[in-house]
């Protein structure tokens, strides 16, 4: 059975379409990552799955069952708001039993519930305390509580880690991958962040302008994005791209001159003439030692413009054509200043784009 | 040529004054020097004639008979007090008028607050509307009310007759309870938008995600607004029923104009006694122990509501 099931949403504010037919299922027990820059409607679309906001068009059902236009309430949902939005003149053990109490648990119940998530999440000793006398973690803590207290049949996050510190959020990152793998929860998680995305989903949709550009799980999306969009934003640092035209004889001239490229043997039916985008991971790049020509490689002759040493890696930046390329080699590699290297790149690592459609080009 | 183009003179520092207030405003002194103006300000129009009033109700000044003079009488005026009926009928007075009127003021800022924080077209203009009422000076809103309301020739009592809510004219300030309750009616709707507009700036600053978390959790409209509305404006409301017991326990002229603290002395209150001991009967003493009861009850007020209130957060 399916935890979530969404289909055709669409939502308009006025004149303005900020969702154009969205369509996702998500199976029980998933981790599914609502991923996009800001202003791609993930978060209203988080909204209108928790109810807060109705859909203009389209239906929604939770664990099987027909949510749409259905009260918050009677959707069985926790959400953990990116503010926390804990309420700030109750105690931490009256906020995370709220849910319960507005249910009409009895206390005892609900100590007993408030008492075991909260040991869970290491914060039986803050039960006491107001929000404000809380810490960020602390506070992100205890808003995960207050969710799971309840154990709804769907959890709604929204951008949980994102008023944390670098530190914290890594960490935090962490125990939200911990708890949901020990409480085989579903969860809908919303973030602008590509390495949470990565971290923690089951599935990725990576949306933009109100659309799912590719929904997958996480390594294919890596492995294989649908179009330029997609492949620019997973990924850090992003993939680079080359622009330019398949010349005769198999080689690719790179837009604003520079040398010719020559094609490593591929399965893709690339007529001479056509104009493409080459994708190459920073991370699939690695130096070819002078005098070697190893076959079915993507080579380019790189002359370093910024040497970045990061110990574990190191980072060269280089030009081909127009285009800046960034190369994360091995921080064991020497690279020594201006002096010309060369690097290159399995085929089977090579992601081939139509320039014009912005489209991945599929073997033929 | 580069950037900062020196045209030749120093920049402007303010001169050696200017460098005199730099240096000083470096200090620990600063704040201090930065209190002293608003201090002596409240020294000469505050603490002065309350003091002079203090020293007034320990002596006799009565301007109709000049023969008594000014001397010290001691506790003389705090005993009269004691035995005075008015005095206690006033207080009692006092009591019932504040709390009636504040409380249907609260009552009603609250309701109109809630109202206009909800999203509308309208709702700019509401609210100055809401408004307009506290825009009236106390003397003007009272002789309006006069005029409406009065027994010949007012505009209510004819609506009324018209409605068939009444049968004949109504002498609306001619009884005690009627009196009075009329007069709470129109300092209420004078005095609401005080209320309205301070709890509708504390209504726009609770985050709305509260409000979605409490939906979220199963709260009703009600549940929501006991349990994050109401505790989140408690500062607000605390502050604003001081201010208003205060202003309202101190300034006689709504009733001067509307009862002139009848029939009999059913709507007189402390501050309307004391005002007419000082400018109807000319005694001065007398009149100056009034206020000091007056100002010692408002500060014990003050100190047991703000003591109830935060004792009510824990």
């Amino acid at each position: 059975m399916n935890a979530l099931a969404i289909r055709n949403i669409q939502k308009s504010f006025g004149a303005l379409k900020v969702l154009n037919g969205i369509d996702l299922t998500l199976e029980e027990g998933g981790f599914l990552v609502l991923l996009g820059p800001s202003g791609c409607g993930k978060s209203t679309l988080l909204s209108i799955i928790a109810g807060l906001e109705d859909a203009s068009a389209g239906s929604i059902e939770i664990g099987g069952r027909e949510a749409t236009g259905l009260h918050p309430r009677d959707r069985d949902i926790a959400m953990v708001f990116q503010s926390y939005a804990l309420y700030p003149s109750m105690q931490v053990e009256r906020n995370m039993g709220f849910g319960l109490e507005m249910r009409g648990a009895g206390v005892d119940e609900r100590k007993e519930k408030v008492g075991a998530a909260a040991d869970l999440l290491g914060i039986g000793a803050l039960l006491e305390r107001k929000p404000a006398q809380l810490s960020g973690g602390q506070r992100q803590r205890v808003a995960m509580g207050r969710a799971i207290v309840r154990k709804p049949r769907l959890f709604l996050l929204d951008e949980p880690l994102s008023n944390l510190d670098a530190k914290l959020r890594t960490k935090m990152r962490g125990e939200i991958k911990k708890l949901h793998q020990s409480l085989g929860a579903s969860i809908v998680y919303v973030t602008h962040d590509q390495v949470e995305a990565m971290t923690l989903a089951t599935k990725v949709a990576v949306m933009r302008g109100g659309t799912i550009e590719q929904i997958g799980a996480p390594m294919t999306i890596y492995r294989e994005p649908d179009n330029l969009f997609v492949a620019g934003f997973i990924g850090a640092p992003p993939m680079n791209f080359v622009r330019g035209r398949i010349v005769e004889g198999g080689g690719f001239a790179p837009d604003g001159g520079g040398d010719r490229i020559t094609m490593p043997a591929m399965e893709h039916r690339l007529e001479p003439g056509r104009e493409i985008v080459l994708g190459v991971r920073p991370e699939n790049l690695r130096p070819i030692p002078p005098g070697v020509s190893p076959e079915g490689l993507l080579r380019f002759n790189a002359v370093p413009d910024v040497i970045e040493p990061m110990g574990a890696d190191t980072m060269v930046h280089f030009r081909v054509g127009q285009s800046e390329l960034i190369a994360r080699l091995d921080g064991q590699t020497e690279v020594s200043g201006s002096a010309p290297m060369e690097l290159g790149c399995e085929a089977s690592a090579l992601h081939l784009f139509d320039a014009t459609t912005e489209q991945r080009l599929r073997p033929a | 040529m580069g950037v900062g183009v020196d045209s030749g003179r120093r920049p402007f520092t303010g001169g050696r004054l200017g460098r005199a207030i730099g240096a000083m405003s470096e200090t620990r002194s600063w704040p201090f020097l930065l209190i002293v103006p608003s201090l002596l300000v409240i020294l000469l129009v505050v603490l002065y004639p309350t003091l002079h009033g203090i020293s007034l109700s320990f002596r006799e000044m009565r301007l109709t008979r000049p023969d008594l003079g000014t001397g010290f009488v001691g506790l003389r005026h705090y005993v009269d007090l004691w035995h005075d009926d008015i005095f206690w009928r006033s207080l009692a007075n006092t009591f019932k008028w504040v709390t009636l009127a504040v409380s249907l003021e609260l009552a009603m800022g609250m309701i109109s607050a809630l109202a206009l924080n909800r999203e509308g077209p309208l709702m700019r203009i509401c609210t100055v509307l809401v408004l307009l009422p506290w825009f009236l000076p106390n003397v003007v809103a009272a002789n309006m009310w006069a005029l409406m309301l009065d027994a010949r020739l007012g505009v209510v009592n004819e609506l009324l007759v018209r409605m068939g809510l009444i049968d004949s004219y109504v002498a609306w300030f001619a009884t005690p309870t009627s009196g009075l309750l009329a007069a709470v009616f129109i300092e209420a709707w004078h005095g609401y938008p005080f209320f309205t507009l301070l709890i509708l700036a504390g209504l726009k600053a609770i985050p709305k995600d509260l409000y979605q978390a409490a939906s979220v959790d199963g709260a009703g409209s009600y549940q929501a607004f006991r349990n994050i509305t109401l505790p989140m404006l408690r500062m607000i409301v605390v502050t604003a029923v001081i201010l208003r017991v205060i202003s309202l326990a101190n300034s006689p002229e709504l009733l001067l104009i509307l009862t002139g603290g009848g029939p009999g002395d059913s709507t007189q209150v402390i501050s309307l006694y004391a005002f007419k001991t000082a400018y109807e009967s000319f005694d001065f003493g007398y009149a100056g122990a009034l206020s000091v009861v007056t100002l010692l009850l408002l500060m014990v007020f003050c100190v047991i509501y703000l003591r109830v209130s935060r004792v009510l957060e824990k």
